[in-house]
């Protein structure tokens, strides 16, 4: 197929991908970023490890519908502060994409810290990046097949063991290690160290970079986030060019250079393969690789650091840099707002919760005393991370309250800690009574011929009584 | 559109991988994948399934819940990628604009 026959490039959602060999890099950033990958895959791997009050610390108990999160026990009732925590989230992204551009991509993404991760085990067995370039060009060897053995061997069992740690969880991590070490893990529970597994090897063994281009979302809207105050990596034109090489020792002014000698490392150590000297570019994740392999030279050639660096795009055309703008206000008010409700709303939480289903079966019973009786399902949760003693009471709104009672009397449950108690109770009612009643109670009368009336339910802790729950429920009598 | 067939028309020093449909079948199995990670996630919270399993199948083995999440993450992800594959292959395969 000539030139001429190909799609224009702009036509063409699809360009042939080329193998992107990053070559090692050393310096600041790269330290930096190791260290990202240190904590972060460190906390990954570790906390399903954490204990906390002889359980999992850190446990979204999908089987048993509950979140443990150190001491506190999150139940679905709590889905608001899940969903608020995204929120929180999600401006934060976007409060730090404004400030410092794809801090995130470059430093804590899992795609950027698990291809780090594989990219060191493609090291150590394949060698650096010329020595890599070589073996993949080369015949297939007894050499080439022993590196490419140990790459893949080291690179499944790390897949696997992220996978199970994913899982761990999800389900008590102790439980499902056993089960792992005796072979008798439940289907589900395989099919998900599988898949999370292959997924990890899948984007960090070969998508990598291509899942930043192609498959990230966030790299597509991140340019929404940024303007020209924000910190981007930068080739400062005006110093390096013209390029060219040099010897060292060569005044670069005389001999009508610039800065920058045209070694290409910025290119070679770049993940996704791109010339950031191009200028600023959406596949940039901003890992900073370029800036240390520049760095390194220009301590080499004696030349002052810098040439490709943190800067805004202001500062490259000789500007002013305005660090406090109206996009970054915006999203820091509502970033500490949204912080400081959480954090009110958390301590606010109310660790008992009541649920009232009405009896299916029956609506009401008439007893012999005249009385009208309803039986009720109540639903005792005690999120607290002791047991609690709850008793439980009636009201109505409406009604004379003293036309309600309780059977037991006085009902009070022991609720273990995290747990759900499910209690029946029993509430009577007086029948309505012409001659006792006062006249002006018309429209108690009304709802009493009508059959339905509200009633509330009401549980307090019995040793802590600012620990309470109430919930509604309708009371149903026959129709007079 | 004007290439249908294969869009990989390579130079021969690129490496081959997907063509142009691979590239969209993966677009669309991610981002249904995605769309039904949130799905199950916000049912799931308001819906605990296994009452509904128990009253449906009263005797007999019940499934575990996390089979039934499972299950309802996989209805999820068909949906939404049936829904994604359907615009993908319309958006691809619209009749090219009439010469004037």
């Amino acid at each position: 197929m000539s030139r001429a026959e190909q799609p224009p490039a702009d036509e063409s959602y699809y360009q042939a991908h080329q193998k992107v060999y990053p070559r090692e890099v050393k310096g600041r950033f790269t330290a930096l970023r190791t260290t990202a990958v240190w904590v972060l895959l460190g906390l990954f791997y570790g906390l399903p490890w954490l204990r906390w009050d002889d359980r999992q610390a850190i446990l979204f108990d999908l089987p048993a519908r509950k979140f443990h999160l150190l001491g506190l026990t999150m139940w679905p009732q709590d889905f608001i502060f899940l969903a608020w925590l995204l929120v929180i989230a999600a401006l934060s992204l976007f409060f730090f994409t404004a400030v410092g551009g794809r801090l995130w991509c470059g430093y804590a993404c899992p795609q950027t810290v698990w291809t780090e991760v594989f990219i060191w085990m493609e090291r150590i067995t394949e060698g650096d990046r010329a020595k890599r370039m070589k073996l993949d060009a080369a015949a297939w060897s007894h050499n080439k097949l022993m590196r490419k053995a140990a790459k893949q061997t080291l690179w499944i069992v790390f897949s696997l063991w992220t996978g199970f740690t994913f899982v761990g969880f999800f389900t008590p991590v102790d439980v499902l290690a056993e089960k792992v070490l005796t072979l008798s893990l439940g289907s589900w529970e395989a099919f998900w160290v599988l898949f999370y597994g292959f997924a990890t090897y899948g984007n960090a063994g070969f998508l990598r970079e291509q899942v930043c281009k192609y498959m990230c979302p966030y790299a597509r809207f991140q340019s929404a986030m940024f303007d020209r105050d924000t910190l981007i990596i930068t080739y400062d034109v005006d110093r390096g060019e013209p390029r060219g090489g040099r010897r060292k020792g060569t005044d670069p002014r005389a001999a009508g250079l610039g800065d920058c000698t045209d070694c290409t490392m910025c290119v070679q150590v770049c993940p996704t393969g791109i010339d950031i000297r191009n200028g600023l570019q959406y596949e940039c994740i901003a890992c900073a690789a370029c800036i240390d392999a520049c760095d390194s030279v220009m301590d080499k050639m004696g030349y002052a650091r810098g040439l490709v660096r943190y800067d805004t795009q202001n500062a490259v055309d000789h500007k002013q840099t305005q660090v406090l703008r109206p996009r970054v206000i915006v999203y820091g008010v509502l970033l500490v707002a949204l912080c400081i409700g959480f954090i009110v709303a958390l301590a606010m939480r109310q660790p008992i919760s009541l649920d009232v289903l009405h009896d299916r079966n029956t609506l009401y019973r008439t007893l012999e005393t005249g009385e009208i009786e309803n039986v009720y399902l109540l639903k005792l949760i005690n999120k607290d991370s002791v047991p609690q003693r709850l008793i439980v009471s009636v009201q109505s709104e409406h009604d004379n309250a003293d036309r309600y009672r309780l059977d037991p009397a006085i009902p009070a449950f022991t609720v273990p800690a995290g747990e759900v108690f499910n209690a029946a109770v029993r509430v009577r009612k007086n029948a309505w009574d012409d001659s006792a009643e006062a006249s002006e109670r018309h429209e108690e009368r009304e709802r009493d011929e009508a059959g339905v009336s509200e009633v509330r339910f009401e549980v307090r802790a019995e040793n802590d009584p600012s620990l309470r729950a109430s919930a509604e429920a309708r009371f149903f009598a026959p129709r007079r | 559109m004007s290439h249908k067939s294969s869009p990989d028309a390579d130079n021969g020093t690129q490496q081959s991988e997907l063509g142009l449909r691979g590239r969209l079948a993966f677009t669309v199995a991610w981002c249904s994948f995605l769309s039904a990670s949130m799905a199950t996630l916000v049912f799931f919270a308001f819906v605990d399934p296994a009452p509904f399993v128990a009253v449906l199948q009263p005797t007999g083995v019940l499934p575990s819940r996390t089979a039934l999440y499972s299950l309802g993450f996989f209805f999820f992800w068909i949906v939404s990628a049936v829904s994604a594959g359907l615009t993908a292959s319309l958006l691809c395969t619209s009749p090219p604009a009439r010469r004037s």
